[in-house]
């Protein structure tokens, strides 16, 4: 009976979250644009998952991992939804507006949206000895010494990998992340040289 | 299996190591299988797990950025592992991902819809499902399967290994077990052989070496030997005790035999008949028929028949025949026998021949003295009876004497003399016989005379017609007696069912004459009776005697009424009994024990032959005769008993 009993509050409950859902859901034209940065929000993350960082990068062995949006967020609150509740590496994620590449040093991973596109080789200047993870969606980000760079190919997302870059500041990227880059930089070289 | 029964202890003692090495071997081969194939098996699932796990990790970053190429990619790294079949990759919602297949065309096919986590073995495969995790979130689902060739190569091989193994080692025991049955088949054959020397040469003395052995086979021989001692020492005292045996049967005086029942052949016949029939015993062992042949040819069916019967009722029995000896003597031989019987059959016929011979004779002449004797009684009984005969036609002729003296003497005086003068008278006066009849003083008193005479001669006539009717009866008397003589000499010796009452009517008739003369009452007591079985003629001649004897008692005796009282009755049941009883002169004491005895008499005139042979006859008929007497004085009592009719065969 209990079990019954229950069940049926259960069920009462999905139903709903589910209708809830329905009546929540965004218009149409702006989840068009969210859905690449949705994708986007999980691909930063993941390559959170498959990434190491030297251990002084953190401020305290249970300090949280901290991904920086550098400039205007087009993720919305995608990347924070996303991100609410996960444990990376024994560590909480979390998502932090930042306004500075100096503020974004102290972060473990920034996010430099394609419309940061005028500042980008200064906050690289910046960023380049720090063990940030850069990952950008400019052209030029590898050249200018990012280490992530998305880029869409056939309405699919892919990236590049700087490993040369990400090498230089003593984190380690995984073989496997490595392996679904697009294309992978093993020297800091700069394109058209 | 009987042929392995008959195999020699060597060959079996091969067999049973070889069974039981091989079967051994067989087992742990099985065991060994059985074990590689469970280990292979869990070492094939350890492996695949490992390499599901390998996989998981690798496909790690495919499966977060849910890039099918890079999955598929990592997916044909499985081309490196021959034994894997097939491999797939599952998201989180257990949705197919990312598949590779060994064999293209049957991509599809080899892959589950969804993912089913753990393993299981198929008929060809082993299939392996693990989630993939990363930072402790499952985000898919990693399938491997693999073949089981890894186990049945495995299991081939050790079963090949196995097979060999198992020739070597078969070899080997062979090899071994020729040897070393040695060890335990030598002291067992030499057993075997001493025993077989016992068997045929019968030679108890023999002994099994035992020398340095204390296990059971020492133990077995020293058993053996200690057996054979105690045979040897049983054999000499059963031999010894053969020889006493022997030489008593020997030495008994008969000949001992012994036959077969089937066969009817002496088996064993003591030297005795060497001695008896001048025949060795060798030549009735040797010879089926020799019995019949030196049996007295009138003898051997009889002899034969009567063996036979016996043998045929198991029953023991005894027979007499004559036997023609080696030197044609006639030995009489007196053959018993019994049948030995073993479980309802007769197993051996066994007895003693002796010679009768002696016996014989002596029966022989037994019998014909016997015969004399009788003759003499029988003679004697007959003279008894004569002597009764004459005796009572000799008192009947002295009646007839009497009276034809009396008749004669009459004559003589008779009144038909005084008739005779006168009718001589009257012829003298025939001329005037009227007027001497009328005149003379003599012829008147002639018609008076007439008269009278006449009277006296009718009364005459009627005295003598008496006289000579009393004669008349006398001879009839005496043609009776003669008569009854007559039919006693003719039934002599025949045996017949008599009543007894007759044989008393007719003792009493033949002495009516003479107990009426002596004044004797005779009282009859007859009770109803069966008839006996009995030779008349010789009951008669007992009852004549008994009747005469009790006659002359009460002859002798002074007293007022002679009383001779017979009574017939029954004795038990197939006995009757007559009993003579006078109350004459009685039997002194010290007679009655001799009465009977041959000689013994108290008569004048006797020759104290009657009660005697009268005893024989009665015993000779099955009965008895016995005598009582209180003493002197007080009468004597005979009694005759006979067997009734229906009791004797």
């Amino acid at each position: 009976m209990d079990l019954s009993l229950s069940a049926r509050a259960h069920l009462r409950r999905m139903a709903l979250i589910a209708i809830a859902a329905v009546l929540l859901q965004p218009p149409a034209a702006r989840a068009e644009v969210t859905t690449e940065y949705k994708l986007k929000a999980a691909y930063l993350l993941n390559f959170v998952r498959f990434s190491k960082w030297p251990t002084n990068s953190f401020a305290a062995a249970d300090a949280p991992l901290v991904i920086g949006v550098l400039g205007e967020n087009p993720f919305d609150t995608a990347l924070g939804e996303i991100v609410r509740g996960r444990i990376v590496n024994g560590r909480t994620v979390v998502v932090k507006r930042v306004a500075t590449a100096q503020e974004a040093k102290l972060c473990q991973v920034v996010f430099i949206p394609a419309s940061e596109q005028a500042n980008l080789p200064r906050h690289l200047e910046t960023l380049r000895d720090a063990p940030v993870l850069t990952i950008g969606e400019n052209a030029d980000f590898l050249d200018d010494g990012g280490i992530i760079r998305f880029f869409i190919q056939q309405n699919k997302i892919r990236f590049d990998i700087n490993k040369a870059q990400a090498d230089a500041t003593g984190m380690q990227i995984d073989s496997q992340l490595l392996s679904l880059a697009a294309d992978v930089r093993e020297s800091n070289r700069k394109k058209g040289n | 299996m009987n042929w392995f029964w008959n195999l020699s202890l060597r060959h079996k003692l091969t067999v049973v190591i070889m069974l039981v090495s091989l079967s051994a071997m067989l087992l742990a081969c099985v065991g060994f299988i059985g074990f590689e194939y469970y280990a292979t098996r869990k070492a094939l699932v350890h492996d695949l797990s490992s390499l599901t796990d390998v996989l998981a990790l690798n496909s790690r970053a495919a499966l977060r950025f849910q890039d099918k190429m890079a999955a598929e990619t990592t997916l044909a790294s499985m081309q490196a592992k021959p034994n894997i079949l097939s491999a797939s990759l599952y998201t989180s919602d257990r949705k197919v991902f990312a598949t590779w297949s060994r064999d293209p065309a049957h991509k599809d096919a080899r892959v589950d819809a969804a993912p089913q986590e753990g393993y299981r073995f198929e008929r060809e495969s082993l299939r392996m499902c693990q989630p993939a995790v990363h930072d402790g979130e499952k985000i898919g689902y990693v399938c491997l399967e693999s073949d089981l060739r890894e186990i049945t190569d495995r299991v081939r091989l050790l079963a090949g290994i196995s097979f060999l193994v198992l020739i070597i080692a078969g070899l080997a025991a062979l090899g071994l077990s020729a040897k070393l049955p040695r060890v335990v088949t030598k002291p067992i054959l030499g057993l075997a052989e001493t025993a077989r020397l016992v068997g045929e040469k019968h030679d108890y003395s023999v002994r099994s070496d035992v020398t340095g052995r204390s296990d059971e086979i020492g133990v077995l021989a020293n058993a053996f030997n200690h057996m054979l001692h105690r045979i040897q020492s049983q054999d000499s005292a059963l031999s010894l005790s053969q020889q006493k045996l022997e030489s008593l049967v020997h030495s008994i005086d008969g000949i001992v035999w012994e036959r077969d029942p089937k066969t009817l052949a002496f088996t064993f016949v003591s030297q005795q008949s060497m001695r008896i029939l001048g025949y060795p015993p060798e030549s009735w062992l040797g010879n089926s028929r020799f019995w019949e042949k030196i049996v007295h040819p009138d003898d051997v069916d009889k002899a034969a028949k009567a063996s036979l019967e016996a043998q045929a009722k198991c029953e023991a029995y005894d027979c007499e025949y004559r036997v023609i000896a080696s030197d044609k003597r006639v030995v009489w031989i007196r053959e018993s026998g019994v049948v030995r019987v073993e479980n309802d059959k007769p197993v051996a016929l066994r007895g003693i021949l002796q010679d009768i011979t002696k016996q014989k004779q002596a029966a022989g002449e037994l019998e014909r003295l016997n015969h004399r004797l009788v003759d003499a009684s029988r003679q004697a009984g007959m003279a008894e009876v004569a002597t009764g005969i004459l005796h009572n036609v000799g008192n009947v002729l002295n009646s007839v004497n009497v009276s034809a003296t009396l008749v004669q003497d009459q004559m003589v005086k008779s009144k038909l003399l005084t008739l005779e003068r006168a009718t001589g008278l009257l012829r003298e006066h025939l001329s005037d016989a009227g007027a001497f009849i009328a005149n003379d003083p003599k012829g008147r008193l002639l018609p008076d005379f007439l008269i009278k005479v006449t009277e006296l001669a009718l009364e005459e006539q009627h005295r003598w017609q008496e006289e000579l009717k009393g004669l008349r009866k006398n001879i009839e008397h005496m043609k009776e007696i003669v008569a009854m003589q007559q039919s006693y000499a003719r039934v002599a010796g025949i045996i017949e069912a008599m009543s007894a009452e007759d044989l008393v009517e007719d003792a009493l008739r033949i002495n009516a004459a003479s107990l009426a003369r002596h004044d004797v009452e005779v009282v009859r007591a007859f009770n109803k009776v069966p008839k006996v079985k009995v030779d008349k003629h010789k009951v008669v001649q007992i009852l004549i005697n008994l009747v005469r004897n009790a006659k002359y008692a009460l002859d002798a005796a002074r007293v007022q009424q002679r009383l001779l009282t017979i009574h017939i009755g029954r004795n038990g049941s197939d006995r009757v009994k007559i009993i003579v009883q006078d109350n004459g002169i009685g039997i002194p004491k010290e007679n009655l024990t001799n009465i009977f005895s041959h000689g013994f008499t108290t008569k004048r005139d006797g020759h104290g032959f009657g009660l005697h042979s009268s005893a024989l006859a009665a015993k000779e008929l099955g009965g008895s005769l016995t005598a009582h007497s209180d003493g002197p004085g007080t009468g004597a009592t005979f009694t005759l008993e006979l067997p009734i009719a229906n009791s004797i065969n």
